[in-house]
């Protein structure tokens, strides 16, 4: 209780949730962008609803082109375009929640620790950072997807696993800043652990530009399993948006399987790119002044 | 002067480790690898001496170490391995295809750069107004194109229903002799390159160069030469843009490794004979040596962009010789 | 005619929405020769006021009315290229943080050359020969001026910046904060110097500063600002003597005296206005010990004092005894 009250004139600065959707909803594409994402959100939860059958079913027609039946059209094995996009919907949102989610909590481990302990440990995981940096991940990725095999779930892992360096710079520079701050440097003088100081005043403050860019990592997440699926890296057990695709490049006839699910990819991609654009301008002032 | 040269070796020698730790990578991927690591090195449908050769040129029957140095020192000698679907040494298959890449890469690269610099720094130019509005959103737009999409959109309308371009491949068959050749080489790089400039280099340059700019006007030092009456088209040109092109070349260096990825894709998509394709076709033989050697050349060329980058970056801004 | 006549000067920022009341009818004038201080805690709009007399305001910053008169010419009513003109030429400004005011890409020399050749129809030689020769004056070696600004020393910085202001020998130069981040004994050097050359060239000054023993020391008048009005202004004898303005006192009692401890002046309660929605009635009355219910209602008028036509304060009680005897509690504990 005594740290409680010793730290409490110097409580943690108000998170102001009202101040940050306002100033997002400033940003109209941003809000559509969200509309989109949500939209998307509600088709994935609602795919068994919207596309009974399933994303396999074996229709008489193959490789017919848009009707009334099939409104996209149907593959080379006479599946529904539109079934396979709505339950496609499922595939990348998951894959793009598991990539960012996977990041973030890896991010910030590797970017809170060093930060906090500084001294040598912080020298030499910056190091390692720039090094991580520049590894050209997507050929890392597809070489371990390519020998250990083509599972959904292992290969968002492997994705995951490979985008967090920025999340940890990120983490480090704000847990930089923050440490410094009085209400930080007032707990810890009353006695509160390091490991408590971390958890309840410093991560919560500095979570912030780790969001925004996390949002930005769904989108990157979306395309990148896109283009596995596409050089054929793609889960056999699964559909998905860019195996239509790959499957397109051998029936370039058949247009309607090229376009419909690139425009899934794309307004997905774009929605998600858009929120991060807002996300960052709702929580950097300096953004908010200058319009 | 000597500063620079200081600077030049020791940002070298900083890379050296990223080179390192991607061999390592390729080792440990080997060695865990599901099954027989030799079968994996040898290919999905090697026969039995053919795996056995591998084991014993890669030394995966001795002790761990010794499979490390002994791996490494086939990598010195320039022995990337053997690719059985090709029947030869992954080294040789690379090289016939990098020039293609570089080909494609390098042009696509320098071009989108200019366009999409002058663009941004056009845009800054015109910050937070309607200009500046679309060009940004435009761009973001079609950042979020995956590449090897547009490049199937672009397929289908201009080669396959207008046929204004091939819709593949790397150079006609009839086209002989060095003229046209190179008129055939380039009409097929057409859409591959508007592709990746069009979806990755130009509006990435464009967004990098618009904040770079954007960042650098609200600097003190321009309100300083403002304020001693240089006349605004000055400032801007003088300098603004002066001191925004170092985080522009550094930004830049960053997002070369990127670039690649992009290039990967998009030749997958136009059949246009480089690492990408080799990559797709390694991707269906299982052909893992090749996979492996590709990771390593996108690697080096990482290094050596940042190394450009770095360079560049100290050439261009005095206070980075001294740092 | 004075040099310099402000009148009604208002700058507002946009927020967002939101738009910050940065200054409010700011007026004053300075007579060729003379100094005046602009002093106040950061965000009281004093820095404001300095940029937007050059008009170099952060484009977020509108200049919503008010004139200024040099020399009898309305500055805010030019056009962009003859204000350019006026900049440097008439009206000089020194700005704050000299670490980052200059050019990093550009030897120094060749930035005042530029700035020099803007402005007057010289050769490139006669350029380098008057810069170099303004280096010496402030008292930079001449081969500084081939030296890139991170090569130099903050100190060496601020003269350069210094000899950039005095190049152009305007009537008036504006020098915000010039003393921060300085060590003491350079403070005064820097003080000393611009002094010395405002006298020989016979230039009005605009001292901006948080700091009163640097006002005390340099300046002819002094404007207090708060809440991005200026709440007191008199000779600096006057200010310092007889301080009718509670705010003023309180500056006044954190400036460290030659042998007490320095005393904060945040032993006030309370926080500065919010300027996105300045109060109705005087600003300061939320940390006034003297405030009363009116305080909060009323916006102050400027009474000026004992028929001292050039002392003023927009407080309600400036001519009341309540206000001399806070001055003197003030100056009793500081002694």
């Amino acid at each position: 209780m005594t740290t409680d009250a010793a730290a409490a004139p110097l409580a943690i600065p108000a998170r102001r949730p009202r101040t940050f959707w306002r100033a997002f909803a400033e940003r109209r594409l941003s809000v559509a962008g969200l509309a989109v994402v949500l939209i998307a959100t509600a088709v994935a939860v609602l795919a068994p609803v919207l596309a009974p059958l399933g994303p396999t079913h074996l229709h008489q027609e193959r490789l017919s082109p848009p009707t009334a039946a099939h409104p996209l059209g149907t593959d080379r094995l006479g599946r529904d375009v539109l079934a396979i996009i709505i339950w496609g919907a499922r595939v990348s949102l998951m894959f793009a929640v598991g990539v960012a989610g996977i990041s973030l909590v890896v991010g910030i481990v590797l970017g809170a620790i060093p930060a906090y302990l500084g001294g040598w440990v912080d020298d030499l995981f910056s190091r390692f950072y720039e090094i991580f940096l520049m590894i050209p991940r997507f050929f890392l990725i597809i070489l371990v997807v390519a020998v250990f095999g083509q599972n959904i779930v292992f290969t968002m892992i492997i994705v995951g696993l490979t985008a967090w360096v920025t999340n940890a710079r990120l983490t480090r520079a704000q847990v930089l800043t923050i440490k410094e701050r009085v209400f930080v440097k007032a707990s810890m003088a009353s006695g509160a652990g390091a490991f408590s100081v971390m958890l309840h005043h410093v991560l919560p403050n500095g979570l912030y530009p780790v969001i925004a860019n996390s949002t930005l990592e769904m989108a990157g997440a979306i395309i990148t399993e896109a283009a596995l699926s596409f050089l054929g890296l793609g889960d056999p057990n699964h559909v998905s948006w860019g195996q239509l695709l790959h499957v397109a490049q051998e029936h370039l006839r058949a247009w309607w399987l090229a376009v419909f699910p690139g425009v899934a990819i794309f307004l997905l991609v774009l929605a998600f790119n858009l929120v991060g654009d807002g996300v960052s301008y709702a929580l950097d002032p300096r953004l908010r002044r200058q319009r | 002067m000597h500063g620079l040269h200081w600077y030049i070796l020791r940002r070298a020698a900083q890379l050296v480790p990223v080179v390192l730790v991607v061999l390592v990578l390729n080792f440990v991927i080997v060695k865990v690898s599901p099954g027989d690591p030799a079968l994996t090195l040898a290919g999905y449908w090697a026969t039995k001496e053919q795996v056995e050769t591998t084991r014993q040129r890669w030394g995966l029957d001795r002790p761990l170490h010794e499979q490390l140095t002994s791996y490494l020192g086939n990598l010195l000698r320039g022995d990337l391995g053997f690719s059985n679907h090709f029947h030869r040494p992954v080294l040789d298959v690379l090289m016939m295809r990098v020039p293609n890449t570089l080909l494609l890469v390098l042009t696509s690269m320098l071009l989108g750069m200019t366009v999409g610099t002058v663009l941004g720094v056009f845009a800054a130019s015109r910050y937070g107004r309607t200009t500046d509005l679309v060009l940004s959103v435009t761009s973001l737009s079609f950042y979020s194109i995956p590449v090897f999409w547009f490049g199937l959109l672009l397929v289908l309308v201009f080669a396959l229903n207008l046929k204004w371009f091939p819709f593949a491949g790397f150079v006609g068959i009839g086209a002989q002799g060095g003229l046209a050749r190179a008129a055939s080489v380039a009409w097929h790089m057409v859409l591959p390159s508007v592709t990746l400039m069009l979806c990755l280099y130009i509006p990435v340059f464009l967004r990098i160069a618009r904040a770079s700019v954007v960042e650098v006007m609200h600097e003190d030092y321009i309100t300083t030469v403002r304020a001693a009456g240089i006349p605004e088209r000055l400032v801007f040109l003088r300098h603004a843009l002066r001191n925004a092109i170092v985080p522009v070349v550094q930004m830049a260096g960053l997002w070369m490794s990127h670039a690649l990825t992009g290039v990967v894709l998009t030749e997958t998509v136009f059949s246009w004979p480089g690492m990408g394709t080799l990559m797709y076709n390694a991707i269906i033989q299982r052909d893992y040596p090749v996979l492996m050697g590709a990771f390593l050349i996108a690697a080096v060329w990482v290094v050596l962009v940042f190394l450009i980058a770095d360079i560049l970056t100290a050439v261009l801004d005095p206070r980075v010789r001294y740092a | 005619m004075p040099l310099l006549e402000v009148r009604d000067l208002t700058v507002h920022y946009r927020l967002g929405p939101a738009r910050v009341h940065a200054a409010d009818r700011v007026s004053f004038t300075l007579d060729r020769g003379q100094t005046l201080g602009l002093v106040g805690e950061s965000g009281c709009g004093k820095t404001t006021v300095g940029y937007a007399l050059l008009r170099v305001l952060p484009e977020n910053g509108v200049i919503a009315g008010g004139q200024v008169h040099l020399d009898g010419s309305d500055l805010l009513a030019l056009d962009a290229e003859a204000m350019r003109r006026v900049r440097w030429r008439r009206l000089s400004m020194i700005f704050q943080g000299a670490m980052n005011a200059l050019n990093p890409v550009l030897r120094v020399g060749d930035l005042l050359e530029e700035i020099l050749q803007t402005h007057e129809p010289v050769s490139r030689e006669e350029a380098r020969a008057r810069v170099a020769e303004q280096f010496e004056q402030v008292g930079l070696p001449r081969a500084r001026t081939h030296s890139y600004p991170h090569e130099m020393s903050g100190g060496q910085r601020q003269r350069a910046v210094k000899a950039k202001s005095h190049l152009g020998r305007p009537d008036l130069i504006i020098a915000d904060e010039p003393t921060t981040a300085f060590d003491v004994i350079l403070q005064d050097q820097i003080l000393v110097q611009l002094q010395e050359i405002q006298k020989r060239l016979g230039l009005a000054l605009i001292l901006i500063s948080h700091d009163m023993s640097v006002i005390a020391e340099t300046c002819d008048h002094v404007a207090v600002m708060y809440g991005g009005r200026i709440v007191e202004y008199g000779t600096v004898d006057e200010i310092f003597a007889r301080p009718r303005h509670p705010y003023t006192i309180a500056m006044l009692s954190s400036f460290p005296s030659l042998y007490g401890p320095a005393r904060e002046l945040l032993a006030l309660p309370g926080v500065p206005p919010d300027l996105t929605a300045p109060p109705v009635g005087c600003a300061f009355a939320p940390r006034c010990p003297l405030a009363e219910e009116r305080c909060h209602a009323e916006a102050p008028a400027p009474l000026t004092l004992d028929g001292d036509e050039t002392h003023w304060s927009r407080c309600h009680f400036a001519r009341e005894v309540k206000v001399s005897a806070l001055a003197r509690e003030a100056a009793g504990a500081e002694s």
